[in-house]
């Protein structure tokens, strides 16, 4: 019967969560794909370091925050969880800092990130397939 | 560069860190610190180091940013990263549940050593309420020490709930709770039966009943809390327990 469907089976909850009127349907994480928050994290860390060359948690909130025009910040639980699952997927890599830098500084050592050459790669092809599946608003019209 | 290696000292080094206070740092930054120390209470000693000290250095350069008015903020991440917590958490328990050797039950733990506290408390609480309310009303004529052996148990049973919530503290807490589940189980029992009718009444048309069940509860609670100060008294790792068995 799956061959007289016109959308792909795993396409079918995306339809549904787009003419539904529940709130609470939850995004579903497809093999190989990056939630919205993931991209969100590779595009700001992306920026952050070609400022500095790295980025650290805070610093990465307070970018996701300003590119979102928001004024609350991620929470600290999601935050740290996305990233460690962009690590375990080796899409960013961290390591700590050096303690005499912090200690100079009068603060607690900062865990910093960089995105991975593969990180950026997924970026851009989540981007791309994201800009390519967005539906263009013009088609409504047509 | 990915994974992150720590040395030997490394969590010892981050914990250090993460002592660093903002000076506009507040109860909240306390409490937040707190629940993270918390969550992190069973996991293996780098992974929870790593996450306690992101978090403080998190905390404190919101503090270097914002000063007192990140107050609102701090709290609101913290309890809108709640769910997030725990279910990193989880996670990172399944690994190391996966990982645990034969006949261990490290992954339910926890949660279950706290919820058999809490019932204990609420036990001994319900137990002193009746021999409170007993002898307010001139209606005890039970031995006072029954009466006192369950007030003791009551009290050790809050301090053993306490200490359960620090996690150096766990074993010991174990042994408290063991000794607080013997009084309230066994002597509360007795002390309930002088302050109910209906209890009173069961208890006599099946004595014998109700003497064993009263030694076998009071048996599975004793050796529930003794297993836990147990196993919190040498916690090994998968990896060291291997080591060991080979």
């Amino acid at each position: 019967m799956g061959r007289y469907l016109p959308i792909a089976r795993s396409d079918i909850f995306l339809y549904f969560c787009a003419i539904s009127s529940y709130a609470g349907c939850m995004p579903r994480r497809r093999e190989g794909r990056l939630v919205g928050l993931e991209v969100d994290i590779l595009g700001a860390g992306i920026e952050l370091q070609a400022d500095d060359g790295d980025f650290y948690g805070f610093a990465l909130a307070k970018r996701l925050a300003d590119r979102a025009g928001a004024t609350a910040l991620t929470a600290h639980g999601t935050l740290y969880k996305a990233l460690g699952r962009l690590a375990e997927r080796g899409l960013v890599e961290s390591e700590w800092e050096d303690p005499g830098i912090a200690a100079e500084e009068g603060r607690p050592r900062r865990r910093l990130y960089r995105v991975t050459g593969a990180g950026v790669v997924a970026y851009r092809a989540e981007t791309e397939q994201r800009t390519a599946l967005a539906p263009n608003p013009r088609t409504a019209f047509a | 560069m990915s994974a992150v290696t720590l040395g030997p000292d490394g969590a010892a080094e981050l914990e250090a860190s993460a002592r660093l206070r903002h000076r506009a740092a507040g109860r909240v930054d306390g409490a937040v610190l707190a629940w993270c120390r918390w969550y992190t209470a069973d996991l293996p000693e780098d992974v929870a180091a790593e996450r306690r000290a992101e978090l403080a250095s998190d905390l404190f350069e919101e503090r270097e940013h914002s000063g007192a008015g990140a107050t609102a903020s701090i709290l609101g991440r913290a309890i809108r990263g709640i769910p997030a917590d725990l279910a990193w958490r989880g996670a990172r328990l399944r690994r190391v549940g996966l990982g645990a050797p034969r006949g261990t039950f490290p992954l339910a733990m926890p949660a279950l050593a706290h919820l058999a506290a809490l019932a204990l408390v609420a036990w001994g609480g319900f137990i002193v309420w009746r021999i409170a309310r007993s002898v307010l009303i001139g209606d005890w004529h039970g031995a006072a020490d029954v009466a006192e052996l369950s007030i003791v148990g009551l009290v050790l049973a809050l301090v053993g709930s306490w200490l359960l919530v620090v996690a150096r503290r766990r074993a010991f807490a174990g042994l408290v709770l063991a000794v607080a589940a013997y009084l309230l189980v066994r002597f509360g029992t007795y002390a309930l039966m002088e302050t109910s009718v209906t209890f009173t009444a069961f208890f006599s048309t099946s004595t014998a009943q109700m003497v064993v069940l009263n030694r076998v509860a009071t048996g599975a609670a004793v050796l529930f809390f003794l297993s836990i100060a147990v196993w919190w008294a040498a916690p090994k790792t998968a990896a060291e327990s291997d080591e060991a068995s080979s």
